[in-house]
């Protein structure tokens, strides 16, 4: 089993914690002149997202988790999973259902994601900063309102909703960020 | 590749620095305290347990010296050779002690007082701080005693607490489960580190009295109530600054304490720490009577030129 101990902790680290894949986002080294030393972190479970602060006793030893964030390919959902395939090994893995999470409404064939896998198991998708993809449902558009500024919610090709200008017709394809869910502008497919 | 080569500190910053420096001498002087120098590489070391100390291989004879974490062993040994009152800014060493309110090397300024109890003491360092830190400090200086501390801000006791409610106290505050720690004392700093020190007024400083005769370090025990050392803390918000003691000057409960300390480092395999006998000896030829303090003097330039990370006060920080 191979531990870190609390001196090597700085952010980005991956440790075990309940039983959990964690991030160590800020270590935090707190000692009182005369006293025990500590280190105290706050991290990122990286199976529920949630952050949350740990301290440890400085010298102590954490197991690792065995986490690595790989690109790979989306190829589709059979209703179970959606898989994903690394673009050189053409190895597939399966990610279910928690591990999608809101990724889910981003994810389009063929687009490349960061897929985190723990002990080769898939835990988290991360989607590309920026999506193209096709509105397919949305309330026909104001021909010429390219100026008021008002907006409208349009339905895209993966589920997700994004709100767009009012000129932007069904058909239309958009670039969205899937950080903040905006819509940057109309693409070219 | 461009190697970065500048200093960590602004030469601003050096600047100040300088003048804080300057200030610190013509405070002590104008009080006659005398300036000394004690050696930083020494062949003995000092056994406090939560200290882990560095070691100096000399390749020539291959004898092994310490680098001191703290000069008062040898001042010590000025104050019974007759020295009267001292004053020195140094270099000390601290291993794996590294964060933004950490240096494993770091400069301290530390001095002694014939006659003074504590409370002169405090009044002293009072002085020299309102003098360094100018308009940095709007509040008014407060005393707390350790007991009160925990009373105000954590509602528990810590001289009748158990080992079991204090974990709970810990888990109850932060939601989380403290660590597997040695004793008592390492979770009643886990409290005060974590829970306590944090909310110290920034505005001013609070100085913390009387903690546990378990943490007297190098401080008396209170002649009225054996529970409590003759040592208190500064603080500046949550930043430690000072630590001070009403010394002891007790040949014999000395002697036990280094003993008890390294036979404590032998059972949790920390290294054995080669003992100052001569430090043992002056206080058996006799120290006069005296309170000391230390202060941590980066944090002081961190707080006075409002710096949040003590390698931006370091000409060159270890990164």
């Amino acid at each position: 089993m191979a531990t870190y101990s609390t001196n090597e902790f700085r952010g980005g680290l991956k440790i075990m914690i309940d039983g959990d894949p964690c991030s160590i986002i800020e270590n935090e080294f707190v000692k009182p002149g005369k006293g025990q030393a500590f280190n105290r972190v706050k991290i990122r479970n990286l199976k529920t997202g949630r952050v949350l602060e740990k301290t440890y006793k400085s010298g102590e030893s954490v197991e690792a988790a065995d986490v690595v964030d790989t690109n790979m390919q989306y190829l589709y959902n059979d209703g179970d999973a959606w898989y994903f395939m690394h673009p050189e090994s053409f190895e597939q893995v399966g990610a279910d259902e928690s591990a999608v999470g809101d990724a889910l409404q981003w994810l389009k064939e063929q687009d490349m994601c960061v897929v985190t896998l723990w002990n080769d198991v898939p835990i988290a998708i991360t989607p590309p900063n920026h999506v193209t993809l096709t509105i397919v449902e949305t309330d026909p558009g104001v021909r010429g309102d390219t100026a008021s500024g008002g907006t409208k919610p349009a339905k895209c090709e993966t589920g997700a909703v994004v709100k767009v200008p009012l000129f932007l017709e069904e058909g239309d394809i958009i670039k969205v960020d899937t950080r903040t869910g905006e819509y940057l502008g109309r693409a070219k497919e | 590749m461009t190697l970065n080569w500048q200093p960590s500190a602004s030469l601003a910053m050096l600047k100040s620095r300088a003048r804080l420096l300057q200030q610190t001498r013509s405070f002590f002087y104008e009080r006659h305290v005398l300036e000394v120098e004690t050696p930083i590489l020494s062949t003995t070391g000092s056994t406090e347990i939560h200290l882990d100390q560095f070691t100096v291989n000399d390749p020539v004879d291959r004898s092994t010296y310490y680098l001191i974490t703290s000069p008062e062993l040898a001042m010590k040994r000025l104050l019974a050779a007759g020295s009267g009152d001292i004053f020195q800014l140094t270099k000390v060493f601290r291993a794996g002690e590294k964060g933004k309110n950490h240096q494993p090397e770091f400069s301290m300024l530390e001095w002694y007082r014939l006659g003074f109890d504590l409370n002169a003491l405090m009044e002293e360092v009072e002085q020299l701080f309102n003098l360094l830190l100018d308009e940095r400090l709007t509040l008014a200086p407060t005393r707390i005693t350790y007991a009160n501390a925990f009373k105000h801000y954590l509602s528990i006791d810590p001289f009748t607490a158990t080992q079991q409610e204090l974990t709970e106290c810990f888990a109850d505050k932060t939601k989380t489960q403290p660590p597997v720690l040695d004793n008592r004392q390492d979770y009643l700093d886990l409290l005060m580190s974590h829970l306590i020190e944090p909310q110290f007024e920034p505005g001013g400083l609070t100085f913390v009295t009387h903690y546990p005769a378990e943490q007297a370090s190098l401080a008396r025990i209170n002649p009225k109530d054996p529970r409590v050392a003759e040592r208190f803390e500064v603080f500046a918000g949550g930043l430690e600054l000072a630590n001070g003691f009403y010394e002891l000057t007790d040949f014999d409960e000395q002697r036990s304490r280094i003993l008890v300390e390294n036979s404590y480092r032998i059972a949790t395999n920390k290294p054995e720490i080669t003992v100052d006998k001569k430090f043992l000896a002056a206080l058996e030829a006799g120290l006069p009577d005296c309170s000391g303090v230390a202060v941590g003097f980066d944090r002081l330039v961190m707080l006075v030129t409002g710096k949040q990370n003590i390698t931006e006060v370091i000409s060159f920080a270890n990164d």
